[in-house]
């Protein structure tokens, strides 16, 4: 009798499918165990073989859980909003609905083939109007919360009322509160909703006449028909990310990551802790605030360098120096973000013809401009020490800026030296102080004379939540006179609407903008009569945010996942995927996790106890160099395997994932 | 929820090919699961192979099922029960297959069955006892043929449903030893002697021994020195 594996694994599948074998109940007396895959985005290309590598080991480890005698839930799912679809869509016509369920099902099957223990009964697609009512229910939860900074928690934003109606707050007294108009109450509260709109730069493209994703932007014009790219303010929403910085740090602390994954969100947040403090600018009645970690070197600062866009750029510049800035202006509004952080080598810069007084020894300092400072980071300004730091050292020499040496034999004329362990020199009332005790004495010092304060700085920003895109979840929002009015619960899901045609809408607005029916229609409840529809749609990752939890509880349609659903399976035990997901997905679903855990609605605040990163899969073998080095090999392969392929299929780790490790990070995410 | 360049190998052909089972081992079998690793199938037909030893310990082409039962059903051959030699190859293979588990070190755990299979075949193991346990701790890893198998030794149910092997540390301890014996400081022969045994019966095993007769030449040596757990040297 020979091994039919063909026929065998036929009948099982189909026997696993009737029987529903991978069926899993909410009630069991057995311990819990949640394995967790991040689910894929259904692309028109299916499955590959680099997907399965994860689902696999997912797999292996449900199976062995439940063989173990736990009650494993092991679910799948696809996270089916996104570009791709619509781009698709854009060159063929197809719809994106059309398109992504046709991918679906060759993903299914492709899957199914593998013989995967899915519970397929609890299947989520972030697209589908039962699942994504409860994405547009829980922003409608964010808009209404605000980050109380006394309980470092969300909480209703009704409690914030409630305060500044009865006791008013440091900037108004209650009666000022309750003589606000409508709208100067609303532009109050929405600085400090967890979900707001704010104006924001885009990327925006006049010869499409739409706003494009960072990912369309390649060296200053579009990816597609390769037109100029410039930035422009519109009005986005945001999530408040950087309220749960600190807690996203500490929550780090408790949970089952690599190191290298935790650093990599550590450095995302880039928390740091210094000091915030003003220059008088030289005869133009102006204080140029600057923030900096190191205010030990103040007596070292030969330069200040100020954010392009900052908003005292205008003022300060002298007549003689316009010409020179505006030309710099224009450049820099061609650059996108990413290119201006991460192009190091090339030093570009404009002097504004402006001087900055050192509040201590009240020596003049030129004012300069220059892309690598972005407006929002800090005050968008800072104070360069050519000596201690090394960009504003090549930045110095570029520009011929003379250099003050603070660290007397430390620095060496040749390149910065950011030591903290050097005692000061020419540092007037820090002279002789070792750096790093410096520091708190000059902090105190600034504050002592009323020219700054001790303050905590992030990198990270406020996340942006809108995309001027069709194929994305709606936002159940509609504008009335400059306000934002959610819709009620009742009304959700707010549906998205068909479209035949997916181009963008007027004046950088999304393909729903072209909808005038749906944007401004007829029956909207007397609070928005009148009013039109917010027409951007939710990112990628909004659906991806808080998927773990709906699995829990999928055909729910009262609540988005009942609290005794969320209670017995709790946190994912192991959570399984590409490490291209560091600083996105796992930080932007943290925050939603805490933000629930804050309001109650589920019980832990961290959504995944341990993660497991799995590399990436190469079709190519152009990465085996001939470096198999002679070992010999024991055991009972040697009876399957020559030596070389083994060593074929091992050696090979040691010395290429570095490369493939930079690959993948470029790799698109979606 | 990514897409590189060039892993665009359809997992379906690979499938059709050369089974599920076999394609699930064999992406486990390319590495440590964190790693990044170009595709190559190179190796796939000998993890497919080894599928078809581990079926061939079941059955055989020409006389069907080959696989014996201490205790066996009206179908069944009759056979004795495992010995210890076939329990500790399968009581290795538990301990492995777990702890190479719960790392999430599945390469290693599928190279662990490799061996397995390999020892069973050798010793012409086809005792029911120890291949069931086989399949359980295999489900994880190629869950068809394991609940194929299962079925065949006539279990009801999925597979998934026994329960995990318990792993007897007992089963693992050496209880003798195949010792060198030296005469004059030079290896002549080897004694298999238990553990437990002190100097004087060493001593007398070693004197019954027909090549150690033979070197004494009837006379007594003059010392036998016994280090435990090592080795032998008569002294004449």
């Amino acid at each position: 009798m020979e091994y039919d594996f063909r026929k065998i694994e036929q009948e099982w599948q189909k026997k696993w499918k009737e029987n529903k074998v991978y069926k899993v109940s909410n009630q069991s007396d057995k311990p819990k165990y949640y394995v967790l895959d991040m689910f894929p985005y259904p692309s028109g290309a299916g499955l590959h073989v680099g997907h399965p590598l994860g689902y696999i080991a997912s797999d292996i480890y449900s199976r062995y859980k439940r063989l173990k005698g736990f009650n494993v839930l092991h679910p799948m799912g696809f996270d089916s909003f996104g570009l791709p679809a619509e781009q698709y869509a854009l060159e063929t016509g197809q719809h994106p609905a059309v398109t992504t369920e046709k991918n679906i099902a060759t993903f299914k099957s492709q899957l199914d083939k593998i013989g995967f223990c899915y519970d397929w009964d609890r299947e989520v697609k972030t697209s589908e109007p039962g699942f994504y009512k409860w994405t547009q229910w829980l922003f409608l939860q964010l808009f209404n919360s605000y980050f109380c900074n006394t309980q470092k928690k969300a909480r209703p934003i009704s409690d914030l009322i409630k305060k500044y109606e009865t006791k008013g707050t440091k900037n108004f007294t209650a009666d000022q509160w309750n003589a606000f108009s409508k709208k100067e109450q609303e532009d109050i509260l929405m600085n400090r909703r967890l979900a707001f709109s704010a104006f924001g730069e885009v990327n925006w493209c006049e010869a499409l006449g739409t706003v494009l994703a960072n990912d369309e932007v390649v060296n200053g014009v579009s990816e597609r028909g390769g037109h100029p790219v410039e930035k422009r303010k519109m009005r986005q929403w945001f999530l408040r990310i950087t309220s749960y910085a600190d807690r996203l740090l500490e929550g780090l602390e408790t949970v089952d990551f690599s190191e290298s994954m935790k650093e990599m969100q550590r450095n995302w947040i880039g928390k740091s802790e210094g000091a915030e403090m003003d220059f008088e600018i030289k005869g133009a009645g102006k204080k140029l605030r600057v923030y900096t970690t190191r205010p030990d070197t103040i007596f070292g600062v030969d330069f200040m360098v100020v954010a392009p866009e900052h908003e005292i750029v205008s003022q300060i510049t002298s007549a003689q120096q316009k010409p020179a800035i505006d030309d710099y202006l224009k450049y820099v509004k061609s650059r996108s973000e990413r290119e201006r952080l991460a192009e190091a080598k090339t030093i570009t810069g404009c002097f504004t013809g402006a001087y900055a007084i050192n509040p201590f020894d009240g020596r003049e300092i030129p004012v300069w401009i220059a892309e690598y400072v972005l407006a929002g980071y800090g005050t968008g300004a800072i104070m360069a020490v050519p000596c201690g730091d090394q960009r504003d050292f090549s930045f110095a020499k570029h520009f011929n800026i003379p250099i003050s040496n603070i660290i007397g034999s430390h620095y060496n004329g040749e390149e910065a030296n950011p030591t903290k362990d050097a005692v000061l020199e020419n540092s007037g009332f820090l002279n002789g102080l070792l750096m790093k005790d410096a520091i708190g004495i000059a902090i105190n010092k600034i504050e002592e004379l009323g020219i700054g304060k001790r303050k905590v700085n992030y990198r990270m920003r406020d996340a942006g939540f809108s995309r001027q895109r069709y194929w994305g979840e709606p936002f159940p929002i509609v504008w009335k006179d400059e306000v934002a009015i959610p819709l009620d619960e009742k009304e959700l899901p707010l549906q998205l609407p068909h479209v035949d045609k997916y181009g963008p809408g007027p004046s950088g607005e999304g393909p729903l903008a072209n909808l005038t029916d749906w944007v401004q229609p007829d029956n909207l409840p007397p609070a928005s009569a009148g009013g039109r529809r917010e027409t951007s749609t939710m990112p990628g990752y909004a659906g991806s945010s808080w998927y773990f939890l709906r699995y829990m509880d999928p055909h729910n349609d009262q609540t988005f996942c009942d609290r005794k659903a969320s209670d017995y399976w709790n946190q994912v035990d192991l959570y399984i995927g590409g490490t291209e997901h560091a600083v996105g997905h796992l930080l932007y679903s943290r925050m939603w996790t805490k933000v629930m855990y804050d309001l109650g609605m589920i019980g832990f605040d961290e959504p995944y106890k341990k993660l497991l990163n799995q590399g990436m899969i190469q079709g190519s073998s152009r990465f085996l160099f001939k470096l198999i080095p002679k070992v010999e090999v024991k055991s009972g392969i040697e009876n399957n395997f020559s030596s070389a392929q083994i060593l074929a299929s091992l050696t090979p780790f040691i010395y290429i994932s570095k490369t493939l490790a930079d690959q993948s990070l470029k790799d698109k995410m979606k | 929820m990514s897409k590189s360049k060039y892993n665009t190998v359809d997992p379906t052909d690979l499938c059709e090919q050369y089974g599920a089972d076999t394609f699930r081992m064999y992406e486990m079998f390319l590495g440590p699961v964190e790693a990044s690793k170009p595709w190559d199938t190179k190796g796939i037909e000998g993890v497919h192979r080894f599928l078809r030893k581990l079926w061939r310990l079941f059955f055989d082409e020409q006389k069907g099922p080959i696989w014996t039962s201490s205790a066996p059903s009206p179908l069944e051959r009759a056979g004795g029960k495992a010995t210890d030699a076939e329990l500790k190859i399968l009581h290795r293979t538990i301990k492995k297959i777990e702890e190479d588990t719960e790392r999430f070190s599945f390469n290693t755990a599928v190279s662990t069955f490799m061996i397995c299979v390999n020892e069973l075949a050798d010793a012409r193991c086809h005792k029911k006892e120890v291949l069931e346990k086989l399949l359980i701790l295999l489900t994880p890893y190629a869950p068809h043929i394991a609940e194929e198998l299962w079925n065949k030794l006539g279990n009801e149910g999925s597979v998934l449903d026994a329960s995990y092997p318990a792993f007897n540390p007992a089963l693992l301890v050496e209880s003798s030893k195949e010792y060198p014996v030296s005469i004059n400081g030079k290896l002549r022969t080897n004694i298999n002697l238990a553990l437990d045994l002190d100097q004087k019966q060493v001593e007398e095993a070693v004197l019954q021994n027909e090549v150690v007769q033979k070197w004494l030449e009837g006379k007594p040596p003059k010392k036998i020195i016994f280090v435990k757990n090592k080795m032998i040297n008569v002294v004449i």
